[in-house]
């Protein structure tokens, strides 16, 4: 029985090792596959307004979608979206479920360990946004307030490492709960971009930005090795930036254009 | 830019209510199928096949269906292998599925009073006709409740669908709440839903109950 279970396990992670390299030997080089089947395939949330959401017909749109336009014109190719949730995002680049990911990405140096960034695409600002009347105008005034932010979204990287001990961090599952918080009163304050916080102005003005807690750059992500892509994909931003296409896009679906996005 | 919560986003919500029922259909299949097979196994006098089944329950049960789904879907790959969504979410739903149905009717057939089958080889019936003439259909009666039960746990559980990219009923709620920003309404609606599924199904474990006990 030993013996079997020896040759079993041996048996296993010689056929692991084995297709390991034979998947490192056949790593083929993306750029060239979409081009030869015809298609992009873009990992994109679709229920982060306003990066990723849904039309009144139920098709993708918003900034995200708008870029993956416009790089998939460029390409000549057809595009294809695969809505994913947020975990999701960086496993389905890595196994190669999609060729890219354009999905409200913050570049952080942690997930650059795991997949490339393309040059950013835009840079959003996080803020906290409270009831107008409150004081809320820097983290030690967070100090015994329960503040509200999107669970492993970089607004929840960013207040966890940057709040001051004694803030109640409250997470939730995706920005329409997080914002719920708000509105109901479960929250006192949330971390939020610049966007979203036009989303919920454009509601109410009972909420306004107290201050902002840091500059997030976003960029396309790219699996590690796909340099062919990777450089295409900065000179199409650069393109897109330089005929003010990428500009448009910021103005029409965030409200906001950037002076400039940081290039690497 | 936000939109009021109408007809259409019902309409989409419905085509993930589809996905939900036909994920659904595919676990109950395919959890049935495996699950006789390993509670065929645990109740075998054949102490080896019985405790690999033993052991295959403990593993399954002891892991959470959201991790063998991300085995089953981003793991394959791994191996060298590309999986479709559709093909992981039948691997992963069967495997559990089949833990929890093969230990609920494991518990069922040895439910059966003993004197039963005594009485079945006083007769001179062998182990196989003993099982199925007289121990599976009175372990059925007895499997119904905890089985159906299973089942309607099983259509909530679909919901993990989305981590491979399915629009089931429940990301379909998601999107849709977070393009109108009115999550009450919307998962009321998707709670609706889930419920008109599952109702059914349980009103049909009673109605089965009570004809199998006149």
């Amino acid at each position: 029985m030993l013996a079997f279970i020896r040759r079993t396990v041996v048996g296993v992670i010689a056929a692991a090792c084995l297709s390991s390299v034979a998947l490192a030997q056949q790593t083929t080089n993306t750029f060239d596959e979409i081009i030869k089947r015809g298609k992009i395939i873009v990992g994109i949330s679709l229920s982060t307004p306003p990066y990723g959401m849904t039309d009144a017909n139920m098709k993708p749109s918003g900034f995200d979608v708008a870029v993956a336009n416009l790089i998939a014109r460029d390409l000549g190719v057809k595009l294809e979206i695969v809505d994913q949730v947020s975990q999701a995002r960086i496993p389905n680049l890595t196994t190669g479920k999609v060729d890219i990911v354009i999905s409200s990405l913050g570049i952080t140096a942690e997930r650059a360990k795991a997949i490339m960034y393309t040059n950013s695409i835009y840079v959003d600002e996080q803020m906290i946004i409270a009831p107008t009347a409150s004081k809320l105008d820097n983290l030690e005034a967070l100090v015994g307030k329960r503040v509200g932010v999107t669970r492993a979204s970089t607004n929840d990287t960013i207040i966890t490492q940057k709040a001051v001990q004694g803030t109640n961090i409250q997470r939730f599952e995706d920005d329409a709960s997080t914002n719920q918080a708000l509105f109901t009163g479960q929250v006192d304050a949330i971390v939020s971009g610049v966007a979203a916080a036009n989303a919920i102005n454009a509601q109410t003005d009972k909420f306004a930005r107290k201050f902002a807690v840091r500059q997030s750059p976003m960029g396309i992500g790219v699996r590690r090795g796909d340099y062919d892509l990777h450089q295409w994909l900065n000179t199409e931003i650069m393109m897109l930036w330089s005929g003010g296409e990428l500009q448009a896009a910021q103005k029409q679906w965030l409200g906001i254009v950037n002076e400039d996005v940081p290039r690497f | 830019m936000f939109q009021q919560f109408s007809l259409t986003h019902v309409q989409f919500m419905l085509t993930g209510l589809g996905w939900t029922i036909g994920l659904a259909m595919i676990a109950l299949i395919g959890g049935s199928i495996a699950g006789s097979a390993i509670a065929l196994m645990r109740v075998s006098v054949n102490p080896v096949i019985s405790r690999l089944a033993q052991f295959y329950i403990f593993v399954v049960q002891g892991t959470p269906l959201l991790v063998t789904l991300f085995i089953a879907y981003f793991g394959a790959t791994y191996l060298g292998i590309s999986v479709q969504p559709i093909v992981a979410i039948a691997v992963a739903f069967s495997f559990y599925a089949a833990a929890f149905l093969g230990d609920i009717w494991r518990g069922a057939i040895q439910s059966v009073p003993k004197g039963q089958r005594e009485g079945a080889h006083a007769l001179g019936l062998g182990r196989a006709d003993t099982l199925i003439h007289i121990i599976v259909p009175q372990a059925v009666r007895i499997a119904i409740p905890p089985t159906v039960g299973f089942f309607v746990q099983l259509i909530k559980n679909t919901s993990l669908a989305s981590v491979v990219g399915i629009v089931e009923l429940t990301r379909t709620a998601q999107i849709v709440s977070n393009a109108t920003f009115k999550p009450l309404e919307v998962y009321m609606t998707a709670a609706a839903f889930y419920f008109l599924v599952c109702f059914p199904l349980t009103l049909v474990s009673r109605g089965l109950e009570k004809r199998l006990k006149s």
